[in-house]
């Protein structure tokens, strides 16, 4: 029985010889070369992903892996309605919310994110997201920025640290995706 | 969207890309007996060997079998006077019983000797009549001194000329019917005798469904060809229906999809002795999946063919890529991932003794490139709630309590993996007993044991049934967290490897089925049409997962293969 163990010990032994002599470290773990998160910064770029893409049955959901929190579509606090304006009971997108849409959006490729800012923003298009919103990726709700538009200033002037915040401002402009048929945009 | 390879088969099991062929050695003999004798042998076929050969002229062999084993296939190994190893001839199926000529060009004043052997549908030696120590002895003089042999209903061979008995030509001019003059007239028989190629074609249609909404249909299409040679070829083609609406898709807020994957492999063995070289390819192809790979291998007989041995390597590439809604892709000149591949092989064959098989095999594999899913985010926990999460946690819990990002995963760029496997094969009275285990590690960490076994049992001369057994058990890979934890107080800090594929977690799987094969073919070769059907339920416990704690799948094939 004692032999046969052994036998058994050193047919394991081998193999896991072969296969290499050292494991992958279990525990690494790893930093990000973030974009700009400041309200100044991100927030222009959040309250258009908001309005264009944080619908409710968007990315305005929970199980979304890019989850978008904003006064036009899912909101931080339970109490708050998906409503921007304050006339109607509604309440203007807050950093918190900004805040979890960066951590939602910067999170999602932490590697590829690092290397587009630091290579300055020069290659955005290496990022999923920016690919699925020009049209370049297969996206469900198609292509819905242009290279060069005011979108796509807005989102890529951010990634290489300074966000044009007219662009992003006109970007606001554009219809809410899908678009509503009463005025969501009021205030 | 890119089926999960792992749902059909484990970690372990999917590692390996490099077929061994390793060719069925010898059933050895029970060497205590006697040397056959000359007019009628022992052994598992009933035999009279010729009185006596002429040299240039084919040596008729014929033998019947009335054992109780479905014979696939009856090969004769020879080896005339001046020839300093044996070769192979595959008998055809002939009226009562299996015949085919020894090629004049091989036949020389001398002992010509040879043994017989059966093989089963899954190329095991199960009967034989002689062996390389007490092989059927055919004296060949430079003429006949009594009546030519030949082979039932047959004329007998005619002489061949001194230019055809050299080589290659001298075979195939043996093996063709006789032209002119006494012997010369071709009849249907020995028409017959001109394909010396054995084919055969199978269709199949395995099903797959397990518990996690996957539902996978495969028609294939299998056909082959083995010449007198020792030259083999065979190919392949398969399409893998999958529909699929698993907790990893619905957990992404994404519906169920469907996709195809079409696959082809090519592969050709040339052995014609005891020394064989064999080479192969094979191409898989779905909307974000490309991969393509060769190999080839060595295959030396030692000691009679009591010993076998392979050697293999081969080679892959996969591009990865991305698809999304309504199924369509995105280039792979916008979004793709290289992984390539590298695998050796080494195994070793060998008879235990007259009714025992083993085998053991080595296999390496290397792969470089980046293998994690486009698809899969993984969820992260902040570190007070990570402790907590419950194993099998649900879709809404998660959500409700992961933070914001969800990265993607990311596993190691390289990884070595390693497998030993080892076979036993037995013949008992009426039944045969097929045991497998493999030992399989990986530089990632995962060490896991797969033991399969089989029990096939005769039902009459038309009807094998055997119950199945599987089990396999693992541990998941260094890096492998059932709730990843991000320390988002202190700006970014994410584990560096990531994963939710639940085959790189803990994990048990056991399993067991029924087979059934039925041989359709007419009374004198039944074994000529055989139709097949398994069955196959699994278990699978997960043991430290989210979404999911158990899995139950099922597994059904329906095989009809020919002889043509």
């Amino acid at each position: 029985m004692r032999r046969r163990a052994i036998a058994v010990a050193a047919v394991l032994g081998s193999v896991r010889s072969v296969a290499g002599c050292s494991t992958v470290p279990s525990d690494l773990r790893v930093g990000l070369d973030a974009p700009n998160s400041s309200e100044q910064d991100f927030g222009p770029v959040g309250d258009y992903l908001d309005h264009r893409c944080g619908s409710l049955d968007c990315h305005g959901q929970i199980g979304r892996n890019l989850r978008i929190w904003g006064c036009e579509g899912m909101r931080l606090n339970a109490a708050d309605i998906p409503q921007c304006n304050r006339q109607l009971g509604g309440k203007s997108t807050t950093p918190s919310e900004h805040q979890t849409t960066y951590r939602s959006l910067v999170g999602l490729e932490p590697a590829v994110m690092s290397t587009v800012v630091a290579g300055g923003g020069l290659h955005p298009e290496l990022l999923t997201f920016v690919l699925k919103a020009r049209g370049t990726e297969s996206h469900k709700g198609g292509a819905l920025i242009t290279p060069g538009d005011p979108q796509d200033v807005c989102i890529t002037s951010w990634l290489a640290g300074s966000t044009n915040t007219m662009a992003c401002a006109t970007a606001i402009g554009f219809p809410m995706f899908p678009a509503l048929p009463t005025d969501a945009s009021a205030e | 969207m890119s089926f999960s390879r792992g749902t059909l088969a484990t970690a372990a099991a999917a590692a390996l890309t490099v077929s061994v062929v390793v060719a069925p050695p010898a059933s050895a003999r029970d060497r205590s007996k006697p040397a056959p004798a000359a007019a009628h042998a022992d052994g598992d076929f009933t035999h009279t060997p010729a009185p006596e050969g002429r040299a240039n002229t084919s040596v008729p062999v014929y033998v019947e079998y009335a054992g109780t084993e479905k014979l696939a296939r009856v090969i004769v190994k020879y080896r005339g006077a001046q020839m300093e190893e044996w070769r192979r001839l595959d008998l055809k199926h002939l009226s009562g019983g299996w015949g085919a000529l020894i090629p004049c060009g091989d036949v020389a004043p001398g002992p010509m000797r040879y043994y017989v052997q059966g093989f089963d549908e899954a190329g095991d030696a199960v009967s034989t009549s002689g062996d390389p120590k007490d092989p059927f002895i055919v004296p060949v003089l430079d003429e006949f001194t009594g009546d030519a042999p030949h082979l039932p209903g047959l004329r007998p061979p005619r002489r061949c000329s001194e230019d055809d008995s050299r080589g290659d030509k001298g075979e195939e001019r043996a093996a063709s019917p006789p032209q002119t003059g006494e012997g010369t007239v071709p009849h249907k028989g020995e028409a017959g005798l001109e394909d010396t190629a054995s084919k055969r074609a199978s269709i199949e249609l395995a099903v797959y469904n397990d518990s996690d909404h996957v539902t996978v249909v495969t028609p294939s299409v299998n056909v082959g060809i083995d010449n007198v040679s020792g030259a083999s070829l065979n190919g392949s083609y398969l399409v893998d229906v999958v529909s699929a609406a698993s907790v990893d898709i619905v957990s992404t807020a994404s519906s169920r999809w469907q996709e195809v994957r079409q696959a082809g492999t090519l592969s050709g063995l040339y052995k014609p002795h005891d020394f064989g070289v064999g080479v192969g390819g094979s191409v898989s192809r779905e909307p974000d999946y490309l991969s393509y790979g060769g190999y080839a291998l060595v295959v030396k007989d030692f000691d009679e063919k009591n010993w076998t041995t392979t050697f293999g390597y081969g080679a892959s590439h996969d591009t990865i890529g991305r698809c999304g809604a309504g199924g369509a892709c995105t280039p792979f000149s916008v979004f793709s991932r290289d992984l390539s591949r590298g695998s050796f092989n080494g195994g070793l064959a060998f008879v235990i003794d007259r009714i025992s098989l083993a085998s053991v095999t080595l296999d390496v594999v290397i792969e470089n490139g980046d293998q994690s899913k486009p698809y899969r985010y993984i969820p992260m926990f902040s570190p007070g709630v990570a402790p907590t999460v419950p194993k099998g946690a649900s879709i809404d819990w998660v959500n409700a309590n992961r933070l914001p990002e969800r990265p993607l995963e990311q596993l190691p760029l390289e990884r070595h993996r390693a497998a030993l496997t080892g076979h036993y094969a037995r013949r008992l009275d009426g039944s045969t007993l097929r045991l497998e285990e493999r030992l399989y590690n990986d530089d990632w960490g995962l060490l896991a044991s797969t033991t399969d076994a089989r029990w096939v049992f005769d039902l009459g001369s038309r009807f094998e049934i055997w119950p199945h057994a599987r089990f396999h058990a693992q541990t998941s890979v260094t890096f492998w967290q059932r709730a990843y934890v991000s320390e988002s107080a202190t700006g970014w800090n994410l584990p560096e490897y990531r994963t939710g594929d639940r085959e790189l977690g803990p994990l048990w799987t056991f399993g067991g089925g029924l087979g059934l094969r039925m041989y359709l073919g007419n009374d004198a070769n039944p074994q000529r049409w055989t139709l097949q059907l398994t069955w196959d339920g699994m278990y699978t416990s997960f043991l430290d997962d989210l979404y999911v704690t158990e899995r139950t799948a099922t597994l059904g094939a329906l095989t009809f293969e020919g002889q043509l």
